[in-house]
């Protein structure tokens, strides 16, 4: 569903992002990163509105971005919040989600039933005729990610949707996109570690623009050493990997931990991008400094 | 219509509504007279869009800023920039041509409730829609490329320098297209050019804005076609303005072919015409005929046709009587055309004789006023050793006999005078 290939990204003369190769299929990936280490730029690069220095260095659903209608049918397939997002303060959520969506192109005849359902799964039903500017930071992240996931898209990226949410509001969170991720590939980039270990079943670690690891929350979790800061062993893995080299560079490893996409092509009625290669998720194993990753399930919320 | 919906329903402007619209009301009534006939009630319409025009365009910068001001991603966009733009710029547009219209509205309304003859002139609203769009999509592009605090409030007062200030006297951009003379007209030409302008800065509000969010493939700049080319329907848009006609010589008027005038007969068996859009007004030019041949008895002629400036058989261009500008002036106006009718005017004329006509007239004028108040007419004058204006004051003070007799001597002067 996505690939990326040997990846450098920056802004003007500042290198941001260093030669990163990863693949990803369906299932929810989180991304992890202290501040500064790229995660965003990465995200908006999969989310093309920050376009590759150079092409192939990003295919999604199969398809080489080498063209502009490439570049618009893939958008129809991926649903985007940015971290900061830019929200009309007059717009009502409602309106906010269903311009989103008129945006993305998604069918008009869809597009009513599909915003109330994405405001119905962040819980903000009740206030869906509320104009964003009375909205509490929580509540608009809520918004923000309803127009995220509105008409359940194939490849979703969320940079850190959970900030400003309160514990219970996290936890369902978790729970709409493990929900999502069972038939997309749910990008999440967070500061909160823990949330991966309930969220994720793959794992990655940002630092200095480099991936540093790659794998599962338990392989993170197994990557902690006892002189590693933290309180919990994957606070303490995730400090090991910032350390760790930089994984190796060149093709991108596999999808392996997640499921396999059962929908790499153009939706029914959807024109198929020009030149696209099909692609995937494959299953296999990703490697971060030597160590072997196996492909064992993420641990999963029970709430 | 998703999308234009979602942006009618949400704009900003929306809450500026109210004010436009009693904005665009008090510009075309407060000079007055609007209600005297359909074209100054229509000229009216075109002048109620002057403020919506300066204050469209800083309105419409500040909502085309807003989202770059606050710093923040826009939400990823497979639809086609230029759409997006268009449809923001159209929800804009169309708040401000609902003001408009519905100041045009009331000041109709009104017109129609009077009962006035005739019936609007479409084409001024039209004018005046034009110019409101015109302004919105400068505003847009201008808050789109320029999005900092500062630019609504000069989006504002360089639309209130550009339409109001600067170029009020003779540009084609500004209003000044109000009420000429009834037997005048927007012309076809004017309202034409101001509709190219219009189609070139909405494709210029396409090519400078629309680009910005598109999708963009890997590895690739826009083209350079791409990037030329909203510069270059900026500039399209500036020869535009220059390139258009302007001045008192632009022709922004064209003057109306003779419709079925309204006509009345005179109790001397003369006849008394004006346009159809004055009937209402044609007893106060019968009247003023009947005064006027009464105050004449003896000198002037019976059976004098007194026709409407512009009509057929008004005479030459400017010839006719005027109803627009109060009863003093239709009565000078239609005493100078009965002076016309007894005395042919001559071309071959010196000072001395048009100060002969000037005094028979305003002799007239005066009389059928039944004063003897001079009109204040500014500095004109037929001159300082010609004007004869203080003799007709003493005439006007002598019995109507030797009135009569005096007013007789300056027409068998005229008669005299060779051509």
């Amino acid at each position: 569903m996505l690939d990326v290939i040997g990846l450098s990204q920056g802004y003007r003369r500042r290198p941001v992002i260093h030669d990163l190769s990863i693949s990803l299929g369906a299932g929810a990936f989180g991304l992890l990163g202290p501040n500064g280490s790229g995660k965003s730029t990465l995200l908006r690069t999969l989310a093309t509105t920050t376009p590759t220095p150079r092409p192939g260095q990003l295919r999604l659903f199969g398809s080489l971005l080498d063209s502009r209608r490439a570049v618009r049918a893939a958008r129809r397939r991926i649903g985007y919040l940015p971290q900061s997002f830019a929200h009309p303060p007059g717009f009502t959520v409602r309106d906010f989600v269903r311009h989103c969506a008129w945006l993305r192109e998604v069918p008009a005849a869809r597009i009513n039933s599909a915003a109330d359902e994405a405001i119905e799964r962040v819980e903000l039903g009740d206030r869906a005729d509320t104009p964003l500017r009375k909205l509490s930071g929580g509540m608009l992240r809520r918004a923000g990610v309803a127009q995220a996931i509105c008409d359940q898209p194939d490849l979703v990226i969320l940079d850190e949707p959970a900030n400003g949410l309160d514990p219970q509001q996290r936890v369902r969170l978790r729970a709409v996109l493990r929900e999502l991720s069972a038939s997309s590939c749910v990008v999440v980039s967070t500061h909160l570690v823990e949330d991966t270990a309930h969220l994720c079943d793959r794992v990655g670690v940002l630092y200095e623009g480099r991936l540093r690891f790659d794998g599962t929350p338990e392989e993170l979790a197994a990557a902690a050493g006892d002189e590693d800061a933290g309180d919990t062993p994957l606070e303490r893995g995730y400090t090991a990997t910032l350390a760790a080299p930089p994984l190796p560079t060149g093709a991108p490893p596999p999808a392996a931990h997640h499921r396999p996409s059962p929908d790499t092509g153009p939706r029914p009625g959807e024109a198929a991008p020009g030149g696209a290669a099909p692609g995937g998720a494959a299953p296999g194993g990703a490697a971060h400094g030597g160590a072997a990753h196996g492909g064992a399930a993420a641990p999963r919320d029970a709430s | 219509m998703t999308g234009y919906r979602i942006e009618l329903r949400r704009s900003p402007l929306r809450w500026w509504y109210l004010p436009l619209v009693a904005l665009a009301a008090a510009m075309a009534v407060l000079p007055g007279a609007w209600q005297d006939s359909w074209p100054r009630a229509s000229a009216a319409a075109s002048a109620a869009a002057l403020p919506l025009m300066v204050a469209g365009c800083g309105l419409v910068a500040h909502r085309a800023g807003a989202a770059a001001r606050r710093g923040a991603d826009a939400p990823v966009a497979s639809r086609r920039g230029s759409t997006a733009e268009l449809v923001s710029l159209a929800a804009d547009a169309t708040w401000l041509a609902a003001a408009h219209l519905t100041a045009v509205a009331v000041v109709w309304g009104a017109a129609l409730a009077v009962g006035l003859p005739g019936a609007p002139w479409p084409e001024y609203p039209l004018f005046g829609l034009a110019g409101v769009v015109l302004a919105a999509a400068v505003g847009h592009v201008l808050g789109r490329l320029l999005p900092t605090r500062y630019t609504p409030v000069l989006a504002t007062v360089g639309g209130y320098v550009l339409f109001l200030a600067v170029m009020a006297d003779g540009s084609p951009l500004t209003a000044t297209i109000g009420y000429q003379g009834v037997e005048q007209r927007l012309s076809a030409t004017h309202l034409v050019w101001r509709l190219a302008l219009v189609a070139l800065a909405v494709t210029a509000v396409v090519l400078l804005t629309g680009g910005r969010s598109d999708a963009r493939p890997s590895g690739r700049r826009p083209a350079r076609s791409m990037r030329l080319a909203g510069p270059a329907a900026a500039a399209a848009l500036l020869v535009g303005v220059v390139a258009m006609p302007s001045g008192p010589e632009a022709g922004f008027h064209t003057a109306r072919t003779s419709a079925d005038p309204a006509c009345d007969g005179t109790v001397d068996d003369g006849e008394v015409c004006v346009w159809p859009e004055h009937a209402h007004r044609l007893p106060d030019a019968v009247d003023m005929a009947g005064r006027l041949a009464a105050a004449g008895e003896g000198v002037i002629p019976a059976g004098v046709v007194h026709r409407e400036v512009g009509l057929a058989g008004a005479g030459a261009v400017g010839q006719g009587f005027l109803l627009d500008h109060g009863r003093g002036d239709l009565a000078r106006t239609m005493a100078g055309g009965s002076v016309a009718a007894t005395l042919p005017v001559c071309d071959r004329w010196g000072p001395q004789e048009w100060a002969v006509q000037d005094a028979l007239t305003l002799w007239l004028e005066l009389r059928a006023l039944d004063t003897d108040r001079l009109p204040n007419r500014g500095s004109f004058s037929s001159g300082e050793d010609a004007d004869r204006t203080d003799e007709v004051v003493r005439v006007l003070a002598l019995p109507h006999a030797e009135q009569t007799a005096r007013a007789r001597a300056w027409t068998a002067e005229l008669e005299a005078a060779p051509c």
